[in-house]
């Protein structure tokens, strides 16, 4: 593995004459905490399809744990993702569903069957995990969904919008448990519109806007940078470059 | 082998996918579940007819081989063509795509969910066949006194269904990619769909189906899929089985769907990760006010305005008004085969169009509304306003229709001048009574879960209650309007109760007019009641 985890050159991805994203560059390093911040529509999912090779770029290339991303058997084992949606089995229990992937992932039975456990009760799951995730609430398949994609330890965690639906006590624990991943070598690539969440855990804030990247530094770096004299949140320096270029120049 | 699934990780997908679809049918309603036992007992007794016709067929092979031998060979011509084109279909259409695939896809290589879903795809599509096939391959040994046949039957049958089921996948997953590719599919997919549809329907109704699976079976029958024939007769005592075309053909099985499983992670690769063409299809406002406002009332005029929309938009939700057209296959294809307008065809189609009246809007007011239910019955709509609007949607489409259908078809039909002016009258009243009776029989029995109309789409269709109840009613009031008007009911009739056919024809639609009437009073009450004192208790 490299020393950065996620690499891209130019990387782009045009559907006919709409450009989603474009000429997009990142130097990731490994066990850090990237929040990937954008508008609605910016080319945030897009880009994270890009790197988990659920969609090829139409120019450029990158890498992801050292691996080509045009490569997807390479990048797949050492990857997790957590889309949107988290991809759940509505039928199956959480248990059951978290064995399915276990054993697709490979992972030794007893080693498993302990991570799984483990990350059930520490996500305040295990009184639940033998019901069916049709009757779970939104904010349970969010935990489950986030079990499942860190359940092999992988090395680069892609999470799009982790904590959204959760109550604040789980929403504590996903950032807890972010912030613990990233104290190991594992790389996090997080992807919000809940900004306190960013402050709070990123070393390099990115913000995406109508496909391309407008700025990227750490919290602190950027909030210095749109500093004007005035307090400044992160909030502040989103709104100014996602739409106020314009007003500032 | 390089570009090969990865056994471990199929099986396991293929156990997951047969187990998650176990679970779907179970949670089903008990409706659902009947129809699912309805479907199981006709399998087994097209498994014990099957049979029976192979223990015939093995008796008639052993006194006869050269008579019997014609239909022998057809046999694996026959199910290599059916089971080629149902797998294509199917897959094209369900089996080539799995559920969650984005987590899928980031979990495994795509090559292993390929794997998964072609194994249980084949469990799936020859589990209807391929079981009876092998009971009935029994049968077959036991009539030709030769009980090692049933081993022979057993291998060929697998190595025939596996083989064709192996080609037929990667045939259907490229043309699901090249539909997916189409701009002009993506644009007209629900005008090409119903055509499509209208065409199979075309073919079923004169009787040209097999017409056109002919040739491929010909062709079929004269390739060396003929061989399995060899493989399935070697031990059947005076067979001409060819020990040598039995082995080349058991041998090509292997060699083909080895081909056949690379093909099919290659065009699935190239289905789950190319973009596909999305149509730039603009949404003109057609909701917009208009003159449908000063007749009837802006509220009622906008929920009317808002089913049309809805249904323009999204078609597919209403496919389950087609499912009674079963009832017109006999009166359409005896007028094709005779050449004219029969005399049961204008009543049938008037009642079948006034029915599918009643079906298209109202049916499920209430569950139909979905999300939405609770910002509609707090808007400040009455119930009267609503239901009114829901049964101008359906009237103002299905009347003109079932009207021009009672006037043709009337006219060119054998009905008197008598009959023809009911079945008009009828056209014109009952769909707007078929509406009202509907929307009161859907709130009574109203759904509001979503169902599953294709793999990838979900909407809430209106509940099989709602369905049968409303039917039932339709046909025992709005039915003696229509059905009365046939010249052969109403001349029995007229004969038994001792008066004109005529005298038949108008009693009929006065006294259907009449109790079809009677519903829907009672039905607009239930349903304007229900929908101003809904409340989410239920």
């Amino acid at each position: 593995m490299t020393d950065r985890a996620i690499e891209t050159q130019n990387l782009a991805k045009r559907y006919g004459d709409t450009t989603a994203v474009e000429r997009l560059n990142l130097a990731i390093a490994e066990g850090t905490v990237y929040g990937f911040l954008g508008p609605n529509g910016a080319g945030k999912t897009t880009t994270m399809r890009m790197l988990t090779t659920l969609t090829k770029p139409s120019d450029g290339t990158g890498t992801v744990a050292g691996a080509d991303i045009t490569n997807r058997d390479a990048v797949v084992s050492n990857i997790g993702y957590l889309p949107e949606e988290p991809p759940l089995h509505a039928e199956l229990t959480a248990r059951e569903q978290l064995r399915y992937v276990a054993g697709l992932r490979d992972l030794p039975e007893a080693r498993a069957e302990e991570r799984i456990d483990d990350l059930l009760a520490r996500f305040s799951l295990a009184d639940d995990a033998d019901r069916r995730i049709s009757a779970y609430s939104k904010g349970m398949k969010q935990k489950t969904g986030i079990i499942q994609a860190m359940l092999h330890d992988p090395d680069v965690l892609f999470l799009d919008e982790p904590t959204s639906g959760l109550d604040p006590r789980a929403a504590r624990t996903v950032r807890d448990t972010i912030a613990d991943l990233a104290a190991g070598d594992a790389t996090v690539f997080l992807s919000t519109h809940i900004l306190p969440v960013v402050d709070e855990l990123a070393d390099t804030v990115g913000v995406l806007y109508d496909g391309s990247l407008v700025t990227e530094g750490s919290p602190d770096a950027l909030k210095q940078r749109a500093e004007t004299g005035d307090e400044r949140t992160l909030e502040d320096v989103f709104l100014e470059v996602t739409g106020g270029i314009g007003e500032e120049a | 082998m390089p570009g090969f699934p990865d056994t471990g990780h199929a099986a396991s997908i293929a156990y997951n996918e047969l187990r998650v679809g176990w679970r779907k049918v179970r949670d089903r309603s008990l409706a659902q579940l009947l129809a699912y036992a309805l479907v199981t007992l006709m399998m087994v007794v097209f498994t014990a007819a099957a049979t029976w016709l192979a223990h015939l067929g093995g008796q008639a092979y052993v006194d006869d081989p050269d008579a019997a031998g014609e239909l022998v060979g057809l046999v694996p011509a026959a199910v290599a063509v059916f089971t080629l084109t149902m797998t294509a279909y199917l897959t094209a259409l369900q089996l080539g795509d799995i559920d969650v695939r984005d987590g899928y896809l980031t979990t495994v290589p795509a090559r292993d969910v390929v794997g998964g879903l072609l194994a249980a795809g084949y469990l799936r599509v020859t589990g209807f066949f391929a079981a009876p096939l092998l009971v009935a391959g029994a049968g077959f040994a036991v009539g030709a006194g030769a009980p090692l046949a049933f081993l022979s039957v057993a291998v060929a049958v697998l190595a025939l269904t596996a083989t064709t089921y192996l080609v037929g996948f990667p045939l259907g997953a490229a043309v699901a990619y090249l539909l997916g590719q189409s701009e002009f599919v993506d644009r007209y997919k629900t005008a090409l769909g119903a055509a499509a549809f209208l065409a199979y329907l075309a073919l079923l109704f004169t009787n040209n189906l097999y017409e056109v699976a002919q040739p491929a079976v010909e062709a079929a029958q004269a390739s060396p899929l003929a061989w399995y024939t060899d493989l399935a007769l070697l031990p059947v005592p005076g067979a001409d089985a060819s020990a040598l075309r039995a082995v080349v053909v058991l041998a090509g099985s292997v060699v083909v769907a080895v081909v056949a499983v690379l093909a099919s992670v290659r065009v699935s690769e190239r289905r789950w990760y190319d973009d596909s063409a999305h149509a730039e299809v603009r949404a003109t406002d057609s909701a917009s006010s208009g003159r449908l406002d000063g007749v009837l009332g802006r509220r009622t005029a906008w929920v009317a305005r808002k089913s049309w929309l809805r249904a323009r938009r999204a078609p597919l939700k209403l496919v389950y008004v087609t499912y009674p057209a079963f009832v017109l296959f006999a009166p359409i294809q005896g007028s094709i085969e005779a050449g004219r307008v029969t005399a049961s065809l204008p009543a049938t189609v008037t009642l079948y169009a006034a029915w599918a009246t009643g079906a298209l809007f109202t049916l499920n007011p209430l569950g139909d509304e979905g999300a939405v239910l609770p910002v509609t019955v707090t808007s400040g709509v009455s119930g009267r306003q609503f239901v009114g609007g829901l049964v101008a949607a359906s009237t103002l489409v299905g009347t003109p229709v079932a009207l021009v259908l009672a006037v043709a078809l009337g006219v060119l039909g054998p009905l008197s001048p008598v009959a023809v002016g009911c079945l008009v009258v009828a056209g014109a009243v009952l769909p707007a009574l078929a509406s009202t009776v509907a929307a009161g029989v859907g709130t009574a029995f109203p759904k509001y879960e979503a169902t599953n109309i294709t793999r990838s789409r979900e909407a809430v269709v209106p509940s099989l209650w709602a369905f049968g109840i409303y039917t039932i009613v339709f046909l025992v009031t709005a039915g003696l309007a229509t059905g009365l008007q046939s010249p052969t009911v109403a001349d029995a009739l007229a004969d038994l109760l001792g008066v004109s056919a005529a005298a038949v024809n108008v009693g009929g639609l006065v006294v259907g007019l009449a109790l079809a009437g009677a519903a829907a009073a009672i039905a607009a009450r239930t349903a304007v009641e229900a929908f101003d004192d809904y409340t989410s208790d239920g």
